[in-house]
């Protein structure tokens, strides 16, 4: 018998989540996604001065705050067709990298981890054993027998304090948790480390933005940034370098540290390989701009359809037609007037609210489509469309990590296996690996340019009388994210943002075709419906920028069980 | 590191949820305060809130809560209620985030030996910009509660003798 489990918030961060699944046969027969929330926010911006709105839009949502302050300038500046001096574009890079490598690490250790990692397992391991492994694994220094010792006796410690503190709500000995207790020491200790590593990028957010987490740098037509080696209010030598010593220690975690646990998690799971696909068709704006005319970049963008590489389509800049006129937002499913797509700028957010109902409106989430398909975004978008591309470092990263799990699993890890669960998780740390590669690189680049004496960190913004259109795109740590913008005698007229967990949360679309959570979650496993870990593990590789509770429903709807699982 | 840190949090394009960003630019438009006192308005940081609190001493939230009192209500929370993650307390729109930061801070001990939340009870959060009349009103109380829980710790400050740059009222208000 088919059984209905509810996967709903209890609170609210950002919005809520909710995912609907029909178990049959110990495996997910459908699924619906939801947000519950009306946001709606855009249409206060109507109105206001385009300059200001970014400093709106970075308060959307609180933990993607830079990337909307970002989409929002880039967006102005597009419909101005405004350069945007090549110091600034190296500063909004150096910002959108340090940026990720803080989300990306925060979203794997934080939230995801504990999904694979069993904390409780971690009694039983032998710490000498666990150092050995890590040793054999990563050139990483903090992986000592007495490292790993110490972390098991503070574990010990939580346990015997008959509380788990902020391990209280894992699935602690669910029967999909597999990982020797020897790894799940070292991903416990990596765990602790992250904490501290977190922060520094964190803080070289800080260095370039003013503060975290509202930045104050940014301006439709650069940034705020003076530039000026000898003065001390001005970003001088002293500053760079503080940001490299920031930079230099997240690095190494990143390369030694998080892209090693992901491969060796991933080899304990090879079956997590082949669940969770569902919308293989991808999208990948490009991003990291290496001139001023946003022509060049550092990160390819573009599409991918039915999983196939051949059909890999470049999008070339801001300005490329495909992605302009592509994309639509369908609101036949979402509590919206109106049902069939309409292209952002003609973007309408007239709400109409009925009872969830699975097969009409169910969901505040719109339905961006591409060329009329759902599209996944995020990093596995990212690096398919990287590795498509012929990106080297993404090619040389992802090639490591198949191999990395291959040699430990000892199997055979191919490109299409990425197409999973798994696969999301495996290449978000290889975006991060690619990315603090990049931050080097971005960083000498701004120190050549600034020594060859440019100084210049903004271009004044000019708006003509009548109606312009601008759109402003940024591939940010949950994929594409897009704000459209139309602007009437220098007041926004119309505003839209497409933001990642739209594309990859998004509701059925007019046609009846599901969104990326919808279709990934299809023939998940669901060992205990009362503690449904596997539709978990899914959504929570998307890494929806929500918090969530899981309510278990029986068939009649009566709750009986529930268990929060950010 | 500051030795005792105020954070206003929620979103401050969601009606009554702005409240914490706006007793924060209340205290920093009219009191100075000493240098171990940091103040920040961190909107809804959601785990970011880690990067923020680790390392501080004491740790003053100030959010809009949930609650059957009166809209505008202020109600002080202490730690151990924060971090009870039943699902059936909802202390403030931000959990789990407040609760969690600390239970992960306090694993790897790099956490506050104290915190509390000045929690002032919403009317609503839907989206919009501008507080209801009776939470706008409980921002001088609320901005002098967190002045009396310095205070009580042995911080003082002192009022400006006019308001800092002459704003009263927060930029997203206007």
């Amino acid at each position: 018998m088919s059984k209905r489990i509810v996967i709903d918030p209890i609170t609210r961060i950002e919005g809520h989540l909710r995912v609907d699944v029909d178990v049959d046969g110990g495996q997910v027969q459908k699924a619906w996604a939801s947000s519950t929330m009306w946001r709606g926010i855009e249409r206060i911006l109507v109105g206001h001065d385009p300059r200001e709105a970014w400093l709106y839009t970075q308060r959307f949502c609180g933990v993607c705050t830079t990337v909307h302050a970002l989409a929002s300038v880039r967006a102005v500046e597009n419909a101005l067709d405004l350069e945007v001096p090549l110091n600034a574009q190296l500063i909004r890079n150096l910002i959108i990298i340090s940026h990720a490598l803080h989300d990306h690490i925060v979203h794997f250790y934080q939230l995801s981890a504990l999904d694979w990692v069993d904390v409780t397992q971690v009694l039983k391991a032998d710490p000498a054993k666990a150092a050995s492994i890590a040793e054999s694994l990563s050139p990483w220094t903090r992986n000592s027998k007495e490292e790993m010792k110490a972390v098991q006796e503070k574990v010990k410690g939580l346990v015997a304090s008959g509380q788990l503190g902020i391990f209280a709500h894992g699935y602690w000995g669910h029967p999909a948790m597999k990982l020797p207790p020897e790894v799940n020491l070292l991903a416990v200790a990596h765990y602790l480390q992250a904490l501290e590593y977190q922060r520094y990028a964190n803080q070289a957010v800080a260095i370039l933005g003013g503060k975290t987490p509202h930045i104050q740098n940014v301006a439709v037509g650069g940034v705020a940034n003076a530039v000026n080696l000898d003065s001390m209010g001005a970003l001088n030598l002293d500053r760079l370098y503080q940001l490299k010593g920031l930079l230099d220690k997240v690095i190494p975690f990143v390369h030694d540290v998080y892209f090693n646990d992901v491969c060796a998690i991933a080899a304990f799971y090879p079956e997590w390989f082949s669940y969770g696909a569902g919308v293989t068709n991808y999208l990948s704006v490009p991003d990291l701009p290496t001139d001023s005319k946003s022509t060049k970049f550092d990160m390819a963008g573009g599409t991918i359809m039915n999983g196939d590489f051949k059909t890999f389509r470049a999008i070339s800049g801001p300005k490329d037609e495909y992605f302009r006129k592509g994309v639509t937002e369908d609101n036949a499913h979402a509590y919206y007037e109106g049902s069939g797509g309409l292209h952002p700028w003609q973007g309408k957010t007239d709400p109409q609210f009925t009872e969830w109902s699975e097969n009409g409106k169910y969901s505040w989430v719109k339905a961006p489509r591409f060329e009329g398909k759902p599209m996944q975004v995020g990093p596995l978008a990212n690096v398919l469309v990287g590795y498509a591309a012929g990106d080297p470092l993404t090619q040389k990263w992802a090639n490591l990590a198949m191999a990395n799990v291959g040699k430990i699993a000892n199997t055979n890890v191919t490109p299409a296996m990425l197409h999973s669960t798994l696969g999301r998780h495996a290449a978000r740390a290889v975006r991060t690996a690619v990315l603090a590669d990049l931050a080097t690189k971005q960083w000498n680049m701004l120190v050549d340019n600034i020594t060859k004496g440019d100084k210049t960190t903004f271009n004044p913004p000019a708006f003509p009388k009548g109606e312009v259109e601008g759109m402003g795109f940024h591939e940010a740590p949950r994929g594409t994210l897009s704000h459209w913008v139309v602007i009437d005698d220098a007041k926004i007229k119309n505003y839209q943002a497409v933001v990642p967990t739209t594309w990859n949360a998004s509701p059925r679309d007019e046609k009846g075709n599901p969104g990326p959570y919808e279709a990934a979650l299809l023939k998940n496993p669901v060992h205990d419906s009362e503690h449904p870990l596997e539709v978990v593990r899914t959504v929570h590789s998307f890494d929806p920028c929500m918090a969530c509770a899981v309510h278990v429903f029986d068939p009649t709807g009566k709750n009986v069980a529930k268990v929060k699982v950010l | 590191m500051s030795r005792v840190s105020v954070f206003g949090v929620g979103n401050v394009l969601l009606g009554d949820d702005g409240v914490g960003s706006s007793v924060i630019h209340r205290l920093q438009s009219l009191y100075e305060f000493p240098p171990e006192v940091e103040l920040e308005d961190l909107g809804t940081p959601g785990l970011e809130l880690l990067a923020h609190v680790a390392g501080t001493e004491v740790v003053i939230f100030v959010d809009a809560v949930a609650d059957d009192a009166a809209p505008g209500t202020i109600q002080l929370y202490d730690r151990q209620t924060i971090v009870a993650a039943s699902p059936a307390l909802r202390v403030g729109p931000h959990d789990p985030a407040l609760g969690d930061t600390l239970l992960a801070l306090e694993f790897a001990e790099q956490g506050p030996s104290e915190a509390m939340l000045v929690g002032v009870v919403a009317a609503t959060t839907a989206s919009g910009i501008g507080l209801s009349p009776a939470v706008r009103d409980a921002v001088p109380a609320a901005a002098e509660a967190v002045v009396a829980q310095l205070a009580h710790r042995g911080i003082s400050v002192r009022e400006r003798t006019s308001p800092m740059d002459n704003r009263e009222t927060p930029w997203w208000i206007d």
